[in-house]
């Protein structure tokens, strides 16, 4: 299990490798993460990862140019919608929802 | 009536595209075959803009802000922004001053907030169907658009504006108004403007309400935020509520509307739809992007490109025919005109594509959901709609309905 952190809600819960971390906030709004097309379009659901890049999933093509939109590098954001936990060893993923 | 506007003069539309061409708008499909097979990119002379209508070319458009920019509006009008008058809004900047205001709202559409809205959209619904069951047993004329499609949305986005529901009638003229530029537009924009001066009236009273008694609605909340240090004004939140009333209202009446119309064209995938309630998502999807309620949208371009060996000047309008790219059979394949609702439906370009993909996304396609449900369970296939005197909504810009009339069996 990897535990996963959301900010600036603080909510946290365990989840397991290969789990999409939009199902993870679907099933706990507590996270508190904001979303709209759930399609690497809109990047509504941009998150900072203060910590665990290495336990998610390769950000693909699509997700790479909406982050490009934004200026973001994509070891330091990604989308919820995209991202799924790998097995990579990972005690903590934290993410903070984007101020900008 | 605005000095430049004479209903008497005869315009020569474009006959390739010119969004008030009245023929196009009763029947724009065949004229989006032709420009997409003959005019991937054409140029319309009478109003000075360009026109995409090719999947792949408005997929591509939509995810570049940087060089299909929404500042300069979102019609292919020049001067739309001053000419209407209207308070600045987010979907008429580009990232990152888009980014910065559209995030001040986003609170309002996460999960929970979301989820929190099911319980109160249902009960609406149920209410109003009921409400439209009786009328039809009592023998009083109902109709669909009047009896749940239009006063559905309008709920929901006052309820999320915090808008208390004796002013809720309010709304549908201003929304009406603000999007129905229809043939003659000098004389819509006069009523755009009525429009856009009562709702500025109306929500500057309610922002000035609110930092006096702050709620927990969504004006109190954007009286209370802040962009690089600095509170918002009244007007730049005026602005959010223009998006809210313009973009939320309508839209979905109109995807009620036009939904009904496409499923009694196919009756037995309406059938199935009745008795599988599981298919409602997909079905929803493919209702979306068979009939695009918002037809297309412009940017400008910011620098020079080029289509089909056709330069595009920078500072160009490039309209953008989201109900075209959505009918493309280059992308949708041979059967893209026609409705199957086990349709794998991919990214289609009803809610835009890119930073502008609409916001109340999921809020829309819940109403829906829930009245599909809703109506499935109380009414089933106990109804006539009489399609004869249903009335289709005159819009440059959007498809649908304004009226539909409806009998429904006990």
């Amino acid at each position: 299990m990897i535990r996963v952190r959301f900010e600036p809600s603080g909510f946290e819960v365990d989840a397991r490798p290969g789990e999409a971390i939009m199902d993870i906030t679907d099933a706990n709004p507590a996270a508190e993460v904001p979303y709209s097309c759930r399609a690497a379009t809109c990047g509504t659901c941009r998150v900072e990862v203060l910590e665990g890049a290495e336990a998610l999933s390769k950000p693909d093509a699509y997700e790479l140019e909406v982050l490009e939109i934004f200026g973001d590098t994509p070891d330091k954001v990604r989308l919820c919608c995209q991202a799924k936990l790998t097995d990579a060893p990972s005690p903590k993923v934290t993410l903070k929802v984007c101020d900008d | 009536m605005s000095p430049t506007a004479q209903p008497e003069e005869i315009v020569e539309y474009d006959p390739i595209y010119d969004p008030f061409n009245p023929e196009l708008i009763a029947d724009p499909y065949p004229f989006y075959a032709r420009l997409r097979d003959e005019h991937p990119v054409y140029y319309n002379e009478r109003m000075g803009f360009y026109v995409l209508s090719r999947y792949d070319d408005i997929f591509a458009a939509l995810r570049k802000p940087q060089i299909f920019s929404s500042a300069q509006g979102l019609t292919p009008i020049k001067d739309e922004i001053s000419q209407l008058g209207i308070p600045p809004t987010f979907i008429m900047m580009d990232p990152p001053d888009h980014t910065r205001l559209r995030r001040l709202i986003t609170k309002a559409f996460t999960p929970d907030t979301v989820k929190q809205l099911e319980p109160t959209i249902r009960r609406f619904v149920v209410e109003h169907v009921e409400a439209m069951k009786q009328k039809s047993a009592d023998g009083e004329e109902v109709d669909l658009i009047a009896g749940i499609a239009s006063p559905l949305p309008t709920m929901v986005v006052a309820n999320i504006l915090g808008v208390p529901p004796e002013d809720r009638p309010k709304f549908d003229p201003w929304s009406d108004a603000i999007t129905s530029a229809s043939a003659d537009f000098a004389l819509d924009v006069q009523q755009a403007i009525g429009a856009v001066q009562g709702l500025v009236e109306y929500f500057g009273g309610m922002c000035r309400a609110r930092r006096a008694n702050p709620t927990d609605d969504m004006i109190t909340k954007l009286t209370q935020a802040e962009v690089e240090g600095e509170t918002l004004s009244d007007w730049d939140i005026l602005g959010f509520c223009f998006v809210m009333i313009a973009g939320g209202n309508d839209t979905t009446t109109n995807l009620i509307g036009n939904s009904m119309k496409w499923l009694h064209e196919y009756p037995d995938q309406h059938r199935e739809l009745l008795q599988d309630p599981a298919l409602i998502p997909n079905a929803i999807e493919e209702l979306l992007r068979i009939e695009s309620v918002v037809q297309g949208l412009s940017r400008t371009t910011t620098r020079d490109v080029e289509y089909y060996g056709t330069a595009i000047p920078a500072g160009s309008k490039v309209h953008n025919l989201y109900a075209s790219g959505n009918r493309d059979p280059r992308h949708w394949g041979a059967t893209a005109d026609e409705l199957d609702i086990h349709r794998e439906v991919d990214r289609h370009l009803s809610f835009a594509q890119g930073p502008h993909f609409c916001i109340g996304a999921h809020v829309a396609r819940m109403m829906i959901r829930i009245y599909f449900e809703e109506m499935g369970a109380r009414v089933g296939e106990r109804f006539e709609i009489d399609w004869n005197n249903a009335t289709r909504r005159h819009s440059a810009f959007t498809r649908g309905f304004t009226k539909i009339p409806i009998r429904i069996r006990a």
